[in-house]
């Protein structure tokens, strides 16, 4: 049980994270000086006996050396997965363990009541109040409309406002819920790694030859066929190649149940497969074109979760919390601040919200 | 173009005189000189940038030489915004930095200005970067790497910086460019990857150029996990953000050579 909570405390350390992330870019930074098999030739034996001929002459006689330590396929090896895969641990362990203290700091009112962590918070300033003409409590309610105007105006979110006896507690917020976003950055790299896994599991692709008016299976049990209906190449001025077009159509049951024109950049979908133009060779009738066929069920998730990692990133780097807390009493008024560390000029933010105090205060005593 | 590289050089001169002689009335002087030539440097930059746009008929995004020139113009951009936003307190680098952030723009433009004449003349657009996605994907790359060059060149001043107070105000400035570039960097991955499955049908493929991104993005990921540890803020965060846009210029400028020299093949042009 100790050895499962040394376990669990390690893998919320920065330190260990910061490791990790390390060792899987050396990997990736070594894999990387290596050619890596293609997908495309894992399905097809001919191609695949090319590729490892190809190896073999470049590679000589380290080739079977290396193929043993799996650099030619480095990224579905355990060397390359085990670290990654310990990465993605240690976030979802992060992640757990940190997600029930950031929801409640995002999320729950505040505690407004002595200020208990004024005396060590980072930010703090006493204000000594002039005598006023006024009844004390008109004379607080006053000054509390003041500050939260004030706090407003730069943003905060004052939440509440609470009188105990003659004192009046307040506290504002900017960017509540930026703790928030950690947990989103983490979890979009779970949903991420996830995605990469159904895309590895269940898609498949399939290339795809057809000649002029022919018709050619898509295969992987789609009962899909694609017919060429013909292809263009338009052309910029000088002769060179401004875009490629082929119409096709998408047969199912002797039938077409889809078609259109594919170009680079914009494949055909037809349910959950795409179709993309990869090349085209001349033949005396006419255009012989390769069509890639693509079922990649993971995709989706995969763009959701880097538009989630993407906010949160942005949101926890950029939009730092930051809180402002005041206790207004009849001598004085005390005021602690507390911020996330990227608000990068808080201090000065700080300083001048007690220094705007300071100076209306003094207006009061003069008027 | 070259007025705006030569223009580079004198104002790379006057930050340093501001650097060495920061109180002095012409150290002074040296730095309104520094930051007015940045800023005519910037104009020129920006001019060329439309112009060049402008006669080829699609944004200058399209090749290795175009890039070079985007990331200069990023740089003094991110630049010129910090030290607007910078206060005169002691222990921000103000001006000084410009000392250190131009040299690695320059180091930018060099590199630019050297490249052959091929590649510097206007071309058509090859069919496959006819994508809104080109824009997307490099000009979101262009900021991040931009905001990873200022963080290099703070990163030198750090490591050179003696004035009481400073160390501590540039560690924090280079780790808000950092913070700055860092989703810019993640939005250019992730544009890349949808492109990607537009053109090829497939989101990511182990490119080199893929991979080297993933590298640089996983060592500024390194960088921001220890960035708060406080063992490791000051002179290892200055050597942490030099040898990350080290990552950031071989992704850019090395990969010919490596794609050369160990003989892979990649979809990439630039």
């Amino acid at each position: 049980m100790t050895r499962l909570r040394r376990i669990w405390h390690l893998s919320m350390r920065l330190e260990v994270a910061a490791i990790l992330l390390l060792i899987v870019l050396l990997l990736i930074a070594l894999a990387s000086c290596f050619p890596q098999l293609p997908q495309a030739a894992l399905a097809d034996p001919a191609r695949l006996a090319r590729w490892e001929a190809g190896l073999t002459v470049r590679y000589g006689k380290l080739t079977p050396l290396l193929k043993a330590l799996n650099a030619f396929n480095f990224f579905r090896a355990p060397a390359f997965l085990l670290p990654a895969g310990l990465l993605l641990l240690t976030t979802l362990l992060c992640t757990l363990g940190r997600w029930r203290a950031v929801w409640q700091r995002a999320l729950l009112p505040p505690i407004h009541h002595p200020l208990p962590a004024a005396r060590s918070a980072p930010y703090i300033a006493s204000l000594s109040l002039p005598p006023a003409g006024l009844p004390q409590d008109e004379y607080l309610s006053h000054l509390t409309q003041y500050l939260q105007r004030l706090l407003e105006k730069r943003g905060f979110r004052v939440h509440t406002a609470v009188a105990e006896g003659h004192t009046m507690f307040l506290c504002g917020k900017r960017n509540r819920l930026a703790a928030l976003a950690t947990l989103l950055t983490h979890l979009a790299v779970l949903l991420l790694a996830l995605g990469t896994l159904l895309s590895a599991w269940y898609g498949w692709r399939a290339e795809v030859t057809v000649g002029p008016d022919e018709t050619a299976a898509i295969g992987h049990g789609s009962g899909l066929a694609l017919r060429q209906e013909g292809f263009a190449i338009s052309r910029y001025p000088d002769g060179s190649a401004a875009g490629y077009e082929a119409r096709v159509s998408v047969i199912e049951d002797g039938a077409a149940v889809a078609g259109g024109t594919v170009r680079l950049n914009e494949p055909l979908s037809f349910r959950s497969v795409a179709v993309y133009l990869t090349g085209y060779a001349g033949s005396q009738d006419g255009y012989r074109l390769t069509f890639l066929v693509v079922h990649d069920p993971g995709y989706g998730l995969v763009i959701c979760a880097g538009l989630l990692l993407l906010i949160g990133l942005t949101v926890s780097l950029n939009f730092p919390f930051a809180r402002i807390q005041a206790r207004v009493s009849a001598e004085e008024i005390l005021l602690t601040g507390q911020c996330g560390r990227q608000a990068w000029e808080f201090d000065r933010e700080f300083a001048a919200v007690t220094g705007e105090i300071e100076r209306q205060l003094s207006l009061w005593c003069r008027g | 173009m070259t007025a705006g590289y030569i223009l580079l050089w004198p104002a790379l001169a006057a930050y340093f005189l501001h650097f060495y002689f920061p109180t002095t009335r012409r150290g002074r002087l040296a730095g309104w000189v520094g930051s007015g030539l940045t800023g005519l440097t910037w104009t020129i930059w920006t001019w060329v940038l439309i112009t060049r746009g402008l006669q080829a008929g699609h944004w200058p995004l399209t090749n290795r030489y175009e890039f070079a020139l985007c990331l200069v113009w990023a740089m003094l951009t991110i630049y010129l915004l910090l030290e607007a936003g910078w206060s005169r307190s002691e222990s921000n680098p103000g001006r000084r930095g410009g000392a250190f952030v131009l040299g690695v723009a320059l180091l930018v433009a060099s590199y630019a200005v050297s490249r052959p004449a091929n590649e510097r003349t206007i071309r058509p657009l090859l069919p496959v970067l006819r994508s809104v996605w080109l824009q997307i994907h490099v000009v979101t790359a262009a900021l991040g790497y931009g905001a990873f060059g200022v963080a290099a060149g703070l990163g030198a001043m750090r490591l050179v910086a003696r004035s009481p107070g400073l160390p501590e105000g540039l560690d924090r400035a280079m780790e808000r460019s950092v913070a700055l570039g860092f989703p810019w960097l993640t939005l250019a991955i992730l544009s890349g990857a949808i492109w990607a499955q537009y053109a090829w049908g497939r989101y990511w493929g182990w490119d080199p150029k893929e991979t080297w991104s993933l590298v640089v993005w996983l060592w500024y990921l390194m960088m921001l996990h220890l960035c708060p540890l406080r063992r490791w803020r000051g002179l290892r965060l200055a050597a942490m953000a030099i040898i990350g846009f080290g990552l950031v210029m071989f992704t850019f400028a090395g990969f010919p050579w490596l794609i050369r020299t160990v003989r892979l093949e990649s979809l990439h042009g630039f």
